[in-house]
Parts: C-alpha cells; structure tokens; sequence
C-alpha cells in the first residue's frame, strides 16, 4: 500500500470500517512512514478532540417551550360550521326585521308630512327596501341549496326556510300593510 | 419502535401529549446537532423549537419507511444549514460568538473549566472553518452517532458520498490543526487564567 491509498483510508479506519486486510497493510505502511504516521497523528487528534466533546444537555423546559408554540390547527368541525349558519340567519333576521322597522317609520313620518318630496324619497326607500327583501330571500334560497350539498345542511337548510320565512313575512307585514293603510 | 409509531399516530389526531413525548426522545439529538452546527446555546434552542414547530406541522406527510429520529434530523440539519448561509449573507461569522456561548459544565473547578471552555473554543473554531455541508456529517458522526447508511438516507445521498465528505473534513481540519497545536495547550490555559485574573 502507498501514501495515497493509505490517507484514502485513514477516515474508515477513524470510523472503524476498514475491512481487516487493508488495515494490516495500513498498520505496516505507517510503521515505516514518518510522513504518513504524522499525518495519522493529526488525524486521531482530531477524532479524540472530538469524540471527547461532551453531549449536551438542552434546557429543562424545552419541551414546554416547544408545545406552548405549537396550537391546534383550526379544523373545520360540525360546529364551526353550524356557529357560521348561525351567526348568518342572525344577521338575516336583523336585516329582515329591524331594518324595515326602521324604515316603516321612516315612512309614517314622512307620510305625516304630507309633502310630496318626502313621499316620493319613501318610495324610492320602499323600493330599495323590496330590493333587499329579494336579496335576502335569494341568500334563503342559497342556505337551502346548501341543505342539500354541505354536511351540515340539517342545520342550513333550517334557517334557510326560516329566513325565507322570515322574508315572507316581512313583505307581508310590514312592507305591504303600510301602504294599504296609508293608500 | 412500535411505541414511537402509536406515538406519530396519536400526534397526529392531535394529542399533544404524545407529541411532548416524541419532542422529550428526540430534543437531546436535535439540539446538540444545533449547537453543534449553529455554536451558541441561544441559537441552539430556537434551532430546536423551529425543528418541532416544523416536525409538527409536517407529521402527515411522514413517511413510515424512514427511520423517525433520521427524518427529525433531517428537519433539523435543513434548518440549520440555512441558519449558516443566512449568517454568512449577513457576514456573521462563528468569531462573533461570544465566550459564554462555550458548553462548560458550571459545576467544574475554575482550572477544568478553563481547560474545558479552552477545548470547546478550539473545537468551536475547528468546526467554524468548515463548510456547511462538510461541518454536518461530522456532527452527525460525532455527536449524533450515525452511521454512513443513516447518514446517506438522512441526507438523500449516496454512502460514498458520506464517506468522501467525511473524509474531506478531516483532511481540511488536519491541515489546520497542525499550527494550532504548535502552541501548547498549557501556554493557552494560562494565557486564560492570567486574563481570568485580571478580569
């Protein structure tokens, strides 16, 4: 074995994977090598510097440090989804009924007044009003259609009717009555 | 083994217990691979979290085949790796380490503890003079105690590539190891001892 082969091996025979024969031959070639034991030297200083380095020991609350960084990912849930219907038939009802609360006596106000602009602006409140009302009755029809599709459609399709309910009524009640009494 | 798969499983339905128990057998590895590769504490830890915080949010796409601790290490040496390049971007090198940074145990008489924090600096260098990839497979080998074929599979490469940058390390290290130990380690610790004293 020569000097190349014999540095080519010296990082196995650090790690203890030299198969037996080179070994020997490697152990002949540095007996009669000054340059090559030198080199050998420096390499096992080396190994022991390293290999002696302690292993360390990471702080104590690691671990609690870690998971209070980690939370939940937020997963979509049954209830999560019925929370949004909720939360969305509410804001339905408020515009279905308090609004045109609202505006119903905005307009007896203005009737009141017996002037012919402000009853034309009632009108064209009216107008806005019917608007809405079809807005709203086609987010009931969404909510229902989302009964049949979505996995929580038990729970849509229920406040869907009921905003539609809702609707129906609001144009019963209070959009139409108004004009009957003031016609 | 079969624990440490009922434990990914059950971290994975969200049982953060389980997932504390796999961050307890694994944060030694992981942060000493850090400290190692980074070379302060500080830099260790967050080193360490960022590893987890990753490991958690990846659990799913763990694939089984793969040893657990290769596959957290693997974790583990991406992110410390780009530690490094980021800190060479910024022109921050291993010399900016402060002392304290040293591992000494607190519980040593003041001489070991120079002679050790003596050690440390000259391992510390050592491994600083190395480049990143060079600088890994010896803490991988020294510290984290694999073996060429963890290595190889940790970092999808060959064995004879494992060997061959191992082997490229030490040539590098020998080379500059040579005028360092012309002076004496003794010389060094009293050199430390005097600036100790007059500190």
């Amino acid at each position: 074995m020569h000097c190349p082969e014999v540095r080519e091996r010296l990082s196995l025979k650090l790690d203890g994977r030299l198969p037996e024969a080179d070994e020997r031959a490697l152990q002949v070639h540095l007996k009669d090598c000054p340059a090559c034991m030198e080199v050998w030297r420096r390499w096992r200083a080396i190994d022991e510097l390293f290999a002696a380095a302690p292993t360390l020991q990471p702080p104590e609350d690691l671990t609690a440090r870690i998971l209070a960084r980690i939370r939940p990912e937020p997963q979509p849930s049954a209830l999560g989804a019925t929370v949004l219907v909720l939360g969305f038939g509410l804001a339905l009802w408020v515009a279905a009924l308090v609004l045109p609360l609202l505006v119903t006596l905005c307009l007896a106000v203005m009737a009141g007044g017996q002037s012919p602009w402000l009853l034309a602006a009632g009108a064209s409140v009216g107008a806005s009003l019917l608007r809405l009302a079809a807005a709203v009755a086609e987010a009931g029809r969404l909510l229902l259609w989302g009964a049949v599709h979505s996995p929580s459609g038990l729970v849509a399709g229920a406040y869907g009717l009921v905003t539609i309910g809702a609707v129906v009524a609001w144009l019963r009640v209070v959009v139409f009555r108004p004009h009957q009494a003031w016609g | 083994m079969d624990g440490e798969r009922v434990l990914v499983e059950r971290a994975l339905s969200g049982d953060q217990d389980a997932f504390g128990a796999l961050v307890q057998a694994y944060q030694g590895a992981v942060y000493n691979l850090a400290y190692r590769m980074l070379g302060t504490a500080a830099e260790a830890e967050e080193a360490a979290q960022e590893t987890f915080i990753r490991v958690y949010r990846r659990l799913s796409t763990y694939d089984r085949q793969l040893k657990l601790s290769s596959w957290v290490l693997a974790i583990a040496s991406h992110y410390c790796v780009d530690r490094l390049r980021r800190r060479r971007l910024t022109w921050l090198s291993l010399d900016s380490v402060p002392d304290a940074a040293v591992a000494v145990e607190p519980s040593e008489a003041p001489e070991a503890g120079l002679l050790q924090r003596e050690k440390e600096r000259e391992l510390h260098d050592l491994l600083g003079l190395l480049p990143e990839a060079y600088r890994l497979v010896l803490v991988l080998r020294y510290w984290n105690d694999l073996s060429y074929e963890e290595m190889a599979q940790m970092l999808d490469t060959s064995e004879s590539a494992v060997k061959s940058r191992l082997h490229r390390a030490r040539e590098m290290l020998a080379a500059h190891l040579a005028p360092r130990r012309a002076r004496p380690t003794s010389e060094r610790l009293e050199r430390s001892l005097a600036g100790h004293a007059l500190s």
